[in-house]
């Protein structure tokens, strides 16, 4: 959960991605959760067919939002994305299936993935009235260009821009880049005014609501926008609390106090629904571990398979997600427009006791963690599993800092990382390529790292795919990385609370709070 | 004496201050990794060093941070940024609150309990409130919050089992959220004061100007009231001072059992993150509210006993 | 650290006043006994038994309820959570003597030294003791854990270190009541130096309220200890802990309540049982 963010993303100069900030803000709560399939079963009462209009939404998110800038610190992290979203819709949203939707924005397209034309629709405004137009736009990429968030990284990868007329815009890129829409969705997508802030110093946004109130570390209040282009919010006003702790969240909503809570714990997931909740959930956070490949033993591959082969991940589905969830089987999740048939290597302790036999000393590693009730649940049942092919395993419970240090300075043997990256199969590469400042264990496979340079560069879908499919397959074989579980996360809503969309065939969970009602009768 | 005790309370303060300030030293691992987390530049290190001078002797780190103390900048937060002088005055009340409902309602209960059982020694009542006191004295207050959880929220889903509301949010879930929470401190706090108060009150009944009162017949509630609660509360009042003295973080258990957004997690989270200006103001601070309720528990004993104007050992 | 400040207060110097209970050896006493040397066996029998296996997941039998094969139920990784209880048990038991050492060999001694000298030798100590007293020990004594890593020596010494002000201010006080009695007058007339005198007559004079307050500060380390590990800056896991047990139990406390309660009533009865020797014990030996 928040662990690692904002410390984190402080001092983020040089990390770059997209998924960056979501990845390290997820590592902290895997999570695992009720029936894979139907986890946006509405077990609750159907809601009120029609939208009403009024009223206060109370949300309760696991993080402490200090500044709502998207070029800032706090933004990033999935669960983040409902609050920043309700004052900066973003430019295009996730959509089903890794589909990008239209947000405030109407396409962007390229023909040669160097060349990109922008649309926005006419007479959009920023709350204060002021124009979001094509130099808006502009403004804002500029202004992240020059930022020391992980979105500079991203902005930086523009060469030019050109605003042709009050609504197009055309970027031209240093390199071809397939998936340069997708930064869109997310911070770079959150169009911020360069030029006037709300009284709590925000930038203003055009979203469907705009800040009204701050309670430092407890809350934060937003209103309907009266200048928003699109439908306009159905609820009056919505308080996010800022409520960390998971049990305490829940419990919340189950008091009254929230009517929408984000939830990464499988049983508050399914014993939710059997309280007659809705969780609205996907399976959006991916638990992994990277080894440290640039030090012995685990410079050997065969010692990383062996580790790999000793894991049942059957096992961990199975305790640590209560069976909700699903197996991970490499960087291509399995809502992936990419997904494709990966052959992840089976669970075989006796291969694996071969293998450390071919290689011939013993092993022993420490598994960094932090302390989540999940990770440690997971740690353990690991140490087991690799206990009975001969590896001794201690569990290095590190608190969230140290976590973080541990990841970056890669201090470790291996260390967990539960992340939402996964959900864009586009971005996520950068783990694995040779010179990233996100590749935390030291990978370096050269036909791999082409394969993605390569894939990252063509606009064919499919040609894109099978890159990707090759780079996904010799990663698994490789196992620089460990793939555990697909592990739910997303929203428990009370009966009261309507527009909430089915996020089951989501890749990331970034939810429009202008959709959202509440029946408060 | 007065000055002597001022010039100890310094003294401890000063010590207190340098202990915290040498604390830093003690860190195996960069204190600027661990806090800035990410893959931090040599600059960026060097840089947040400086501000931090974490690296500078004990005297010299706390001299500077008196010098801004001084001036009301306490430092911002390494995790979130916020000022913590900011972060101080947002959860303080919280915890403040909770703290005294908690030890009124322990006084509420101790009161009546601790004089009837007083009254008569040995009897069912004082045997039955003795014991009840005995047994929640060995419950640890971890315990008996997680308890009180599943009873009141899990068994019978009476209260909110933890959580807090902003009382101007939602006065009514305010309050519900802090039944469970004041309960528990009131009780674990009771179970003490009553033992307390209760031996007090029978030594001071045993008092020969007591037993005059008694012989000239005095009723016995009426002489309990007027004669022997006052000389007999200078424990209890102790006790009650300390626990107010707590109030810089020594709620740390409570407020993770209902989770409570005061100063004891700001604590917990603060040191779990290394968070080194938020753990040496609490240290700080917390030193001199315990120094600050000793101080005015000894104001409190010149008022109630006379006697002890003249000094005490 | 709250539990360590409050309880001393509470037990101890008033238990003098159960006038009403004279037995001497009840029912209770022996069942409190009982119950701890049963739990102390346990516990130690957990280092050398096979059987007992605080670390053995069976992912076919997570979240079990108590039953004849599981005394306790199951965790969510499925051990035992019996098993690891008496292992947890042992982490109390080593930080509790520790304590209770450093408690009545450092603070005992200052008490003493303070007490019989006086002076400046009674100054520094009150400032010492002053300075313990206004830490907040529960909060300093995890930054040090965390900075220095969790163990049973590093745990137990740090509880001790703040174990130190009761011990002392009880024998400070002891020690005046004897400095100017008689016997130790003559000794002193006779020419035995300070320590001769703190030896031979003092310190065997001192014992037994600092024993007696030594069964208070045996359950104050136990609390402290499970507080500390509640808290999560107890052992590191898997290694078992009863805070730690009882706070891993706390997510399915819905649902597999045990997992939290049975090491809580443990920690409980044990605690209780301490405090009810400590107590009859003391009021034995005051009035012979």
């Amino acid at each position: 959960m928040t662990t690692s963010t904002p410390a984190a993303s402080r001092a983020s100069l040089r990390i770059a991605l997209v998924a960056t900030s979501a990845l390290l803000a997820l590592t902290a709560c895997s999570g695992a959760s009720g029936e894979a399939e139907n986890s946006t079963a509405s077990s609750g009462e159907p809601v009120a067919a029609d939208p009403v209009v009024g009223g206060t939404i109370d949300v309760g998110i696991d993080l402490d939002i200090t500044d709502l800038d998207p070029l800032g610190s706090n933004i990033g992290q999935q669960s983040s994305l409902v609050v920043a979203n309700a004052v900066y819709e973003p430019l295009f949203v996730d959509g089903p299936e890794g589909e990008m939707a239209p947000g405030l924005a109407e396409s962007l397209n390229s023909d040669d993935a160097v060349e990109w034309t922008l649309t926005l629709p006419e007479g959009l405004t920023f709350s204060d009235g002021s124009p979001l137009d094509g130099q808006a736009v502009i403004d804002h990429v500029t202004r992240a260009q020059g930022t020391e968030s992980p979105t500079a990284t991203l902005a930086a990868e523009v060469a030019e821009m050109e605003a042709v007329d009050a609504t197009t815009v055309v970027f031209t890129l240093v390199a071809p880049n397939a998936a340069f829409d997708r930064y869109f969705s997310r911070n770079l997508g959150m169009i911020a005014s360069t030029t006037a802030t709300d009284e709590f110093g925000n930038p203003l946004g055009a979203g469907a609501f705009v800040v009204s109130g701050s309670s430092d570390g407890v809350s934060l209040t937003v209103e309907r926008n009266d200048a928003y282009a699109g439908d306009p919010a159905h609820a009056d006003e919505i308080v996010f609390h800022f409520l960390p702790d998971a049990d305490s969240r829940y419990q919340s909503l189950l008091a009254g106090t929230m009517d929408l809570t984000w939830v990464q714990t499988p049983n508050h997931i399914s014993s939710a629904q059997t309280e007659g909740y809705t969780a609205s959930v996907a399976n959006a956070t991916t638990a992994t571990a990277i080894f440290d490949v640039t030090e012995p033993p685990f410079d050997d591959v065969r010692v990383r398979q062996a580790v790999q082969a000793a894991i049942d991940r059957e096992v961990l589905a199975e305790v640590v997600d209560q069976g909700q969830g699903g197996l991970s089987d490499g960087p291509l999740s399995s809502r992936s427009r990419y997904a494709q048939e990966i052959s992840y290597p089976a669970y075989e302790p006796d291969r694996a006791r071969d293998l450390l036999a071919e290689y011939g000393e013993p092993v022993s590693l420490s598994y960094t963690t932090d302390s989540s009730p999940q990770s440690m649940q997971r740690a353990t049942a690991i140490q087991q599993m690799l206990e009975e092919v001969g590896i001794q395993m201690t569990i290095d419970a590190a608190d969230s800092a140290t976590w973080g240090a541990q990841l970056f300075d890669r201090d470790f043997d291996l260390i967990e990382f539960v992340t939402s990256g996964y959900g864009d199969s586009d971005t996520v590469w950068s783990l694995f390529e040779c010179d990233s400042g996100t590749n935390f264990g030291g990978y370096c496979n050269h036909e791999v790292n082409e394969a993605i340079q390569q894939a990252s560069g063509t606009t064919d879908e499919q040609a894109r795919s099978e890159l990707y499919g090759q780079a996904a397959q010799t990663i698994v074989e490789e196992a620089p990385t460990l793939f555990f579980t697909e592990s739910p996360a997303g929203f428990l809503a009370a009966s009261q609370v309507g527009g909430l969309p089915d996020f089951s065939d989501r890749n990331v969970i970034s939810l429009l709070p202008g959709e959202l009602w509440i029946d408060e009768q | 004496m007065l000055l002597t005790r001022i010039l100890r309370s310094v003294v401890v303060l000063a010590l207190v201050g340098l202990l915290t300030m040498a604390l830093p030293s003690l860190t195996t691992g960069n204190p600027a990794i661990a806090a800035l987390g990410m893959e931090a530049s040599r600059e960026q290190i060097a840089e947040f060093l400086s501000r931090l001078n974490l690296d500078d002797p004990a005297p010299q780190r706390l001299a500077a941070w008196l010098g801004n103390a001084a001036q009301g900048d306490l430092g911002s937060s390494l995790t979130t940024g916020r000022e913590v002088a900011e972060e101080i005055i947002t959860r303080l009340p919280i915890t403040l609150e909770l703290l005294a409902l908690g030890q009124v309602l322990a006084l509420a209960i101790t009161l009546p309990v601790a004089m009837a059982s007083a009254w008569r020694p040995g009897s069912i009542l004082d045997r039955f409130a003795t014991t009840v006191a005995f047994v929640l004295i060995s419950i640890p207050v971890f315990v008996l919050g997680l308890l009180a959880i599943a009873l009141f929220a899990v068994m019978l889903n009476l209260l909110p089992a933890t959580g807090w509301v902003h009382p101007l949010d939602d006065p009514v879930g305010h309050v519900r959220h802090l039944v469970l929470p004041v309960l528990t401190v009131g009780l674990s706090e009771a179970a003490v004061l009553v033992r307390v108060l209760r031996a007090d009150l029978i030594t001071t009944l045993g008092q020969p100007y007591v037993m005059a009162a008694r012989s000239r017949g005095m009723s016995l509630p009426r002489l309990m009231l007027t004669r022997a609660l006052r000389p007999s509360s200078l424990s209890t009042v102790t006790l009650v001072g300390l626990g107010f003295g707590a109030v810089f973080g020594g709620s740390a258990l409570i407020e993770t059992v209902f989770a409570v957004p005061g100063m004891g997690r700001l604590a917990v989270s603060a040191i779990g993150a290394r968070d080194f200006p938020v753990i040496e103001a609490i240290i700080i601070f917390s030193a001199v509210a315990v120094l600050l309720a000793m101080a005015i528990v000894d104001f409190l004993y010149t008022r109630i006993d006379p006697r002890t104007r003249r000094g005490r050992s | 650290m709250a539990a360590v400040e409050q309880t001393p207060a509470a037990t101890a110097p008033h238990a003098a006043t159960q006038t009403y209970n004279r037995r001497r050896v009840g029912g209770l006493d022996l069942l409190c006994l009982t119950y701890l040397v049963c739990l102390a066996t346990g516990c130690l029998l957990s280092l050398v038994l096979p059987q007992i296996d605080a670390y053995g997941q069976d992912f076919t039998a997570v979240l079990q309820p108590p039953s004849p094969e599981h005394w306790f139920g199951t965790d969510s990784n499925g051990r035992d959570i019996f098993d690891r209880t008496l292992k947890g048990g042992l982490s109390s038991i080593v930080v509790a003597l520790l304590t209770v050492t450093i408690g009545i060999v450092v603070g005992g001694g200052l008490g003493v030294v303070g007490g019989y000298l006086g002076g400046v030798a009674d100054v520094v100590v009150g400032t010492l003791l002053e300075l313990l007293l206004s830490l907040p020990g529960l909060i300093l004594v995890m930054v040090v854990i965390t900075l220095l890593g969790p163990g049973y020596w590093t745990i137990g010494t740090l509880i001790g270190i703040f174990m130190i002000a009761p011990f002392a201010r009880i024998a400070r006080s002891a020690t005046l009541a004897v400095r100017d009695r008689s016997f130790v007058q003559a000794s002193r007339l006779l020419g035995a130096g300070p320590a001769r005198a703190i030896v031979t007559e003092v310190i065997p004079s001192v014992l037994p309220a600092v024993g007696a307050y030594a069964f208070t500060a045996v359950t104050a380390a136990v609390v402290a200890e499970g507080s500390l590990s509640f808290l999560g800056f107890g052992l590191q896991p898997p290694e078992p802990s009863w805070g730690g047990l009882i706070s891993e139990g706390r997510t399915h406390l819905g649902t597999a309540p045990w997992i939290t309660l049975a090491p809580s009533m443990v920690l409980c009865a044990t605690i209780l049982s301490v405090n009810l020797l400590g107590q009859r014990l003391s009021t034995t030996t005051r009035q012979p």
